[in-house]
């Protein structure tokens, strides 16, 4: 039965090849494209993780609405040397304060941090954009964004002061020399920040051993949530502890957004593509109604017929499948090697929402295959030749062998 | 006996007549020119303890003050010894602060004037715009009531539609002896965000004026700023070198 399916597939070949080409087609298209999304996914979430927010944060409760300078979280020290122990994780400590930016007689307002440079140079992607200059060495040099010194007229080398409101109203001042400028191609944050020693902002700000912001780099950033219920027994009870969920909402909100509409997109394709073999089938039985008359005037039973016909669309279903799963098998690996430059996409409102979700330090995507992407196209493309084919077949439970021998 | 009689009906003449007049052309811009004007003189010096009040802690700071006229001023720190040296210039609209430490003067931006001075719940735009209600607000008298014998006006600033302000309406309270006794400030939505009011009011100078003034955040109940003036000098002859920014930067006081 099985050879003889095999065998009746081919006996009309234009259309059997179109029909698996058909199908081929939809499985490669859904196949490579929610590779493509699920690679893109991944490495979306990790750039813009690991840019400058990290993939995790500890802070002062308060600290997360009110950013004053007062909502630290205290024993620094201790607490950074913990985390590292007890969790598979880097922590990164920040503190940061509003000050005024000066350099001769220009001033504007700029958000001072404060940071351990070796550490995070070596775990974040932002210190990559340092495009004039280096990052600081010494306690009285700062690494500025390029907007800022534009404005400030300030070069490598130059002198600037920082005056704001230490803790308790003191008057925090600091002289820094540029060691660097930092150009993110985020508007935002090269008008605005500036970058000094920890310890430096520190003492300016009248701080002592504490900081505003603990940014957790872990060594895999799927485990951000299940760490929260050890992490909270660490922490005071008034440090919060968030994920990159809760900290750059906007890339989950988009990844979702775009997850979605890329499934109704697929389901849509394969429905169509089920219609189109549906087609196929109804010519089939029309055709071959005088086969089926004389196979029943032979004594096969309905279902028997019903049954050769469900395996040739086996067979056609399959053979689809195959043919576009190699094909898009055969791109993602080499693309997945090779990765796909991310310039060669060119657009700038593509440029624009990758720099915007911080991703923009993504120079290629690299598609990946997961078990989703691989199983979802061929499991419905199959499931639907097969409804088609049983759809049609039906009829042929109450097909009379003497009319259907005589129908042309 | 009669003449105790006559002092009284002749008090209640003038007062009287005063207040029918008063009442015929009150003019909210006079009154509001004569109490800033009051608390500056042609020049003034001043001495000042500023006590800054959080829920976890405070701070006292004490401060020399010069002003001449409505547009120029200068403030010192003088204590605590870590602030000493600190400073602030005021010419016209434009304000620079000085830091012994950095020993620079920095002209402040203009997007900053809306941030707090000196860590107090006064913005640099409080120090600044002194007499920003004659030049950019729409003064409207909306109540007049009597209190301690003396009559308060209650008059609303509406600022200008391209004034340089962030608030949407002041409410000033204002003796008839020209003392501000009370100024509400209200954001864009009318909501009252904070609130000036004079603690104590007595003659300082040779002048009657609110000599504590505090400064409360109405959203964080603990929290204000608390001036309270210990000298002050009217009049006094300053050099004019004393508004620029050679004075402010020289450490002598």
């Amino acid at each position: 039965m099985i050879a003889l399916a095999w065998r009746n597939l081919w006996r009309n070949k234009t259309r059997t090849l179109l029909t698996a080409c058909g199908i081929a087609f939809a499985v490669f298209l859904v196949t490579f494209s929610m590779a493509l999304q699920g690679g893109s996914y991944e490495d979306m979430i990790k750039a813009a993780t690991r840019f400058y927010t990290g993939h995790a944060q500890i802070t002062q409760r308060d600290f997360v609405a009110d950013n004053k300078l007062e909502q630290t979280v205290t024993n620094a020290s201790a607490l950074r040397a913990q985390l590292q122990n007890q969790f598979p994780l880097v922590a990164l400590p920040r503190v940061q304060a509003f000050g005024i930016v000066s350099k001769d007689e220009r001033s504007i307002g700029g958000m001072l941090v404060g940071i351990d440079f070796d550490a995070e140079v070596a775990e974040l992607d932002l210190f990559d954009n340092i495009t004039v200059g280096g990052a600081p060495s010494a306690p009285d040099q700062a690494l500025i964004g390029a907007a800022m010194a534009r404005n400030l007229g300030a070069e490598v080398g130059d002198d600037i002061v920082i005056l704001g409101t230490g803790k308790r109203g003191g008057v925090a001042a600091m002289a820094l020399t540029v060691a660097g400028t930092l150009s993110t191609g985020q508007a935002e944050l090269d008008r605005s920040l500036l970058f000094a020693q920890l310890t430096a902002v520190q003492e300016a700000f009248y701080l002592d051993d504490e900081v505003h912001t603990f940014v957790l780099v872990l060594e895999d950033y799927q485990q951000g949530k299940q760490l929260a219920e050890p992490m909270a027994t660490l922490l005071a009870a008034d440090q919060v502890y968030r994920t990159w969920q809760q900290l750059l909402p906007e890339v989950e909100q988009g990844i979702e957004l775009d997850r979605v509409s890329g499934e109704f997109f697929y389901y849509i394709l394969l429905i169509l593509v089920s219609f189109a073999v549906l087609n196929t089938f109804v010519m089939v039985i029309f055709e071959r109604t005088r086969e089926f008359g004389m196979l029943m005037a032979l004594g096969l039973r309905p279902w028997q017929i019903i049954l050769q016909v469900q395996v040739e669309a086996l067979f056609l279903g399959l053979l689809g499948v195959f043919l576009g799963s190699l094909l898009s098998a055969a791109l993602v690996a080499y693309l997945a090697e090779v990765g796909i430059p991310l310039s060669a996409i060119g657009n700038d409102a593509a440029q624009q929402s990758l720099a915007q979700m911080q991703a923009g330090s993504m120079e290629y995507m690299y598609p990946a295959f997961s078990f989703k992407s691989l199983s979802t196209a061929p499991l419905v493309l199959v499931i639907g030749t097969q409804l088609s084919a049983l759809f049609c077949m039906l009829r042929v439970r109450h097909l009379n062998p003497v009319e259907a021998l005589r129908a042309e | 006996m009669w003449q105790q009689y006559l002092r009284l009906v002749l008090l209640a003449w003038v007062v009287c007549s005063g207040v029918a007049q008063a009442e015929e052309n009150f003019d909210p811009m006079k009154l509001v020119t004569e109490s800033i004007d009051q608390t500056r003189g042609l020049s003034s010096y001043s001495e000042i303890n500023m006590l800054i009040k959080r829920p976890s802690w405070q701070r006292e700071s004490t401060l020399y003050a010069w002003t001449r006229g409505r547009e120029d001023a200068l403030i010192r720190f003088v204590a605590p010894a870590r602030d000493a040296g600190n400073a602030l210039l005021k010419q016209g609209d434009r304000m620079w602060t000085f830091n012994p430490k950095l020993n620079k003067s920095i002209r402040l931006p203009g997007g900053m004037m809306s941030q707090s001075w000196a860590g107090s719940d006064f913005s640099y735009d409080d120090m600044s715009r002194s007499d920003k209600w004659i030049k950019h607000y729409r003064l409207e008298h909306v109540d007049t009531q009597l209190t301690d014998g003396l009559k308060t006006y209650t008059i609303d600033a509406i600022p200008f539609d391209d004034a340089p302000v962030v608030w949407g309406k002041e409410r000033l309270r204002i003796r008839e002896d020209s003392v501000l006794i009370e100024a509400i400030y209200y954001d864009q939505d009318m909501q009252p965000l904070r609130r000036m009011v004079a603690m104590e009011i007595g003659i300082l100078g040779g002048r009657i004026m609110a000599t504590t003034l505090r400064m409360l955040d109405l959203e964080q109940p603990d929290s204000y700023t608390e001036v309270r003036y210990d000298a002050m000098d009217f009049d006094v002859a300053i050099e004019d070198r004393m508004f620029t920014l050679f004075s402010l930067q020289s450490r002598k006081r």
